[in-house]
């Protein structure tokens, strides 16, 4: 990874990189800037952080064997959100055949977060993910996406509209009541209760 | 819980409404932040050189032959090789309608259309499917299925491929759709 690569922080400048044929830097530096926001997609919609990185790794290889024909309608995000959620859903179509013969599950990835640090502390956010994930699953799948795209890769509600082809109103009107439906079902977890019995603790202690 | 219809009015208070319940309940933005912060540690570490990896797969992939052969365990010498298993799957001659293009299927129930490089040569079929009828070496018994499902498989997987990358050229186009990808194993 070379420091010029680095220095490319817009995809303005990424673009212009590619076409002044310094493809390699360009190239290097538009994975660095887009790939939490792919894997971060190809997650939600693969389930496990294996396959996400097989997609996100060919999406990008999609992405710049094309970027040439990019023709800066839309934004390289929105772009790419859209190439992702199609080699995602190859990729769930592969499985399901795939699963007619297959020897095992794959890896679940909240597992992975606590294989990685292997600590107390990442087993016990490997559970409260486990958590909060089961109560994403319980949101309707628009406000599911919306929330995601949202909180978890900061997106603006001009972008999302973009991408998902609704108004930046109902965007507004999903997330709203994602956070609310969350905030609702997180109270009734035994998470909330411990937090809440700690906070009163540590008032009685002060 | 009443969810307001989506034309309401005022909807950055709805974000101010939030603000404030997560300003007011710690317990509750802390839960927030935790899992956003769970969430971010767990991309980082799934894209760790991510972008030597894609380097890397740039210039080894295959081209679309090469990669059908690597499935199939087998030597796929051509694109033709790969539009005549598309010709014993399908069961007809592709037709283009234009470059890239055919639609497969009868006058009166044409299907999907697809994408094919060529349209198969006579001789090419029996030879293709004699070759996809051997199973790799390499390939455990439990995941040996026959010919048939392979190239099924195959094709399908080719044609989703073509689709794909033909619809990389639109940036404004629709996605493609799981009834859209399912249509295609009409008839296989």
């Amino acid at each position: 990874m070379s420091a010029a690569a680095l220095s490319l922080t817009s995809d303005a400048e990424i673009l212009e990189a590619f076409r002044d044929g310094r493809r390699e830097r360009a190239a290097t530096a538009f994975v660095r800037r887009h790939q939490r926001f792919v894997h971060s997609v190809a997650m939600r919609h693969l389930g496990n952080t294996e396959d996400a990185r097989d997609a996100a790794q060919d999406v990008f290889v999609r992405a710049l064997q094309n970027i040439d024909r990019f023709k800066g309608d839309s934004s390289l995000q929105t772009w790419l959100y859209r190439i992702t959620v199609n080699v995602c859903v190859n990729m769930r179509r592969k499985h399901r055949w795939l699963s007619f013969f297959a020897v095992g599950e794959g890896t679940d990835e909240r597992d992975v977060v606590a294989d990685q640090t292997g600590t107390d502390q990442a087993a016990q956010d490997a559970e409260f993910d486990r958590c909060f994930r089961s109560l994403l699953e319980q949101l309707p799948p628009k406000q599911r996406e919306t929330f995601c795209l949202r909180y978890f890769d900061e997106l603006s509600y001009d972008e999302m509209s973009a991408m998902l082809g609704t108004s930046a109103g109902a965007l507004k009107a999903n997330y709203h009541w994602a956070v609310k439906k969350l905030a609702e079902m997180l109270r009734t977890t035994e998470y909330y209760h411990h937090w809440i019995a700690s906070q009163n603790h540590d008032r009685t202690e002060h | 819980m009443t969810e307001p219809n989506t034309d309401q009015p005022s909807r950055d208070m709805l974000d101010q409404e939030i603000a404030q319940m997560l300003d007011q309940d710690a317990p509750m933005a802390q839960a927030f932040a935790r899992v956003a912060t769970i969430d971010r540690r767990r991309h980082e570490q799934a894209t760790r050189n991510l972008s030597v990896d894609v380097a890397a797969a740039l210039t080894r992939r295959p081209s679309p032959g090469q990669r059908w052969g690597l499935r199939l365990g087998i030597a796929v010498p051509s694109m033709a090789a790969v539009a005549a298993v598309l010709y014993v799957v399908i069961g007809t001659t592709p037709q283009p309608a234009r470059v890239g293009t055919v639609t497969i299927g009868t006058a009166e129930t044409p299907r999907t259309a697809i994408v094919v490089p060529t349209t198969p040569s006579a001789a090419a079929p029996s030879a293709a499917l004699a070759s996809a009828s051997k199973p790799s070496a390499a390939a455990p018994a439990s995941q040996r299925v026959s010919a048939d499902v392979i190239i099924a498989d195959l094709a399908v997987d080719y044609v989703v491929d073509q689709l794909l990358d033909a619809r990389i050229e639109d940036e404004n186009v629709v996605r493609i759709t799981e009834a859209e990808i399912d249509n295609l194993f009409v008839g296989l």
